[in-house]
């Protein structure tokens, strides 16, 4: 999976696609340009830069492109979190900025987990037990 | 001067080869009784361990140079004219006083050359690892202004993510995957990495250790990951008032695992621990003064190590070598 990265603009530029649906640059400027106080230019190479990564449609109407989103939220997150837990499971996990719950990359035995799963419901059953 | 700085690096390093040297003697011992402890404190422990040879070089250097410093600030008399000059001296006012050695200004370069080339290649290592996370967080971003941010996702994700402020990102997939009880113990477990800022004591031990020895770089990073995994399901489990629910999630979470997860399976052990952990009692609150011992025997060396004595004794050495 390529290594996918987006800046805070292009995930507005995102977000505001997947709300209005497909528009042109000048309405996209329109909607966040003065609120973030950004000129049509900006927009437009955001938008340019969004279509290269594959994240963007665009169809040519008259003088101007009308993008669109290539994906849904759902996703580009999967995406995106397939491309954040990769790299750990290669490495020791450890050259990464998180931690997890569960390291999800390693590898679990079944037999193991069911084995703790008994323990676990015997101690559950004991302690209910104790108190009634 | 540059004999001089070369000199001094010579004894950072030494000091701290001896001082990996010896941590992955005593290792085994020092473990032992690291297990005992409660796991916040361990956590400390070891994290300063991790960082301990580097420690004891940059002592050992500031202890060379403290007579010259205290001199220059005219809070004592000139160590090496008062002294004499039938050995040589290690001080930053005379530099006459030291040992030259040859070829010093390019070995300097050199070794200044292959830090500075180390250093970029981790830091650019720690920036390529964050960047997808960082990208994760900004479309989370829109979906929950909290500092708990929820990824529209049928995927599991639990996670605490960034070194000076991280966030907490859960997947909606996960929690629905969940009973009430658990959900909680897993966000009350990833509020505690939030908080104790687990994310940044593990890139820090990371960049420690790599003067250890691999052996020791292993065991100490693993030992740690293990006490801030632990110290976060306690504070799960003091927060739901539930021990058994927070082992069940564990449990649930490691069962959601993405088939498609490629990678060996040496992480079992700790998953195991911390649910044999969860299943035991809950551990007794640690006393504020328990730290206090070993607080106390660090400062004696320190001081120990700052005092003229110790200047001149390695001067002496040096000038005899």
């Amino acid at each position: 999976m390529a290594d996918l990265r987006l800046g805070d603009l292009e995930v507005a530029v995102l977000e505001d696609l997947w709300g209005a649906g497909a528009d042109h640059a000048k309405a996209v400027h329109g909607r966040l340009g003065g609120r973030r106080g950004i000129s049509l230019n900006t927009i437009q190479s955001t938008l340019e830069r969004l279509y290269r990564k594959g994240l963007l449609e665009r169809t040519k109407e008259g003088h101007a492109y009308t993008y669109a989103p290539a994906m849904e939220r759902e996703r580009l997150l999967a995406r995106l979190i397939e491309g954040a837990t990769a790299p750990v499971a290669g490495s020791e996990g450890a050259d990464t900025l998180l931690t997890a719950f569960v390291d999800f990359a390693a590898e679990q035995d079944e037999a193991a987990l069911d084995r703790l799963e008994a323990l676990i419901a015997r101690k559950r059953s004991r302690d209910s037990e104790g108190r009634g | 001067m540059a004999s001089l700085v070369l000199i001094l690096a010579a004894i950072g390093l030494v000091v701290a080869a001896a001082t990996a040297g010896l941590s992955h003697l005593a290792r085994p011992a020092v473990m032992g009784r690291l297990v005992a402890l409660p796991e916040g404190q361990r956590a400390n422990l070891l994290l300063l361990w991790a960082w301990l040879p580097l420690l004891a070089g940059l002592l050992a250097v500031a202890a060379v140079l403290v007579p010259s410093l205290l001199t220059a600030a005219g809070l004592m008399a000139d160590h090496c004219l008062l002294h004499g000059t039938h050995h040589s001296h290690l001080c930053l006012l005379h530099p006459g006083t030291t040992p030259t050695v040859p070829a010093a200004g390019p070995l300097l370069a050199l070794m200044a050359g292959l830090l500075a080339g180390g250093a970029a290649w981790k830091g650019r290592q720690l920036a390529r690892a964050g960047r997808s996370w960082r990208t994760l967080r900004r479309v989370a971003a829109w979906e929950r202004g909290d500092r708990t941010r929820i990824l529209e996702s049928g995927r599991p994700v639990a996670a605490t993510v960034g070194l000076l402020r991280p966030t907490v990102l859960v997947s909606r997939g996960l929690l629905e995957r969940l009973d009430p009880p658990q959900a909680r113990a897993v966000c009350a477990h990833e509020a505690a990495h939030r908080r104790r800022r687990d994310p940044l004591r593990l890139a820090l031990a990371r960049a420690g250790t790599a003067l250890h020895l691999p052996g020791t770089r292993r065991a100490l990073y693993g030992a740690l990951a293990l006490a801030v995994e632990r110290a976060a399901d306690e504070a799960a489990a003091r927060s739901v008032g539930d021990r058994l629910a927070v082992a069940e999630a564990l449990l649930a979470a490691a069962r959601m695992r993405p088939a498609a997860a490629p990678g060996p399976g040496f992480c079992e052990a700790p998953l195991e621990a911390r649910i044999q952990a969860l299943l035991a009692d809950a551990p007794a609150q640690g006393s504020p003064w328990r730290g206090a011992g070993s607080a106390l025997a660090g400062l004696t060396v320190a001081v120990l190590a700052l005092s003229p004595q110790f200047h001149h004794g390695l001067e002496t050495l040096l000038g005899h070598i």
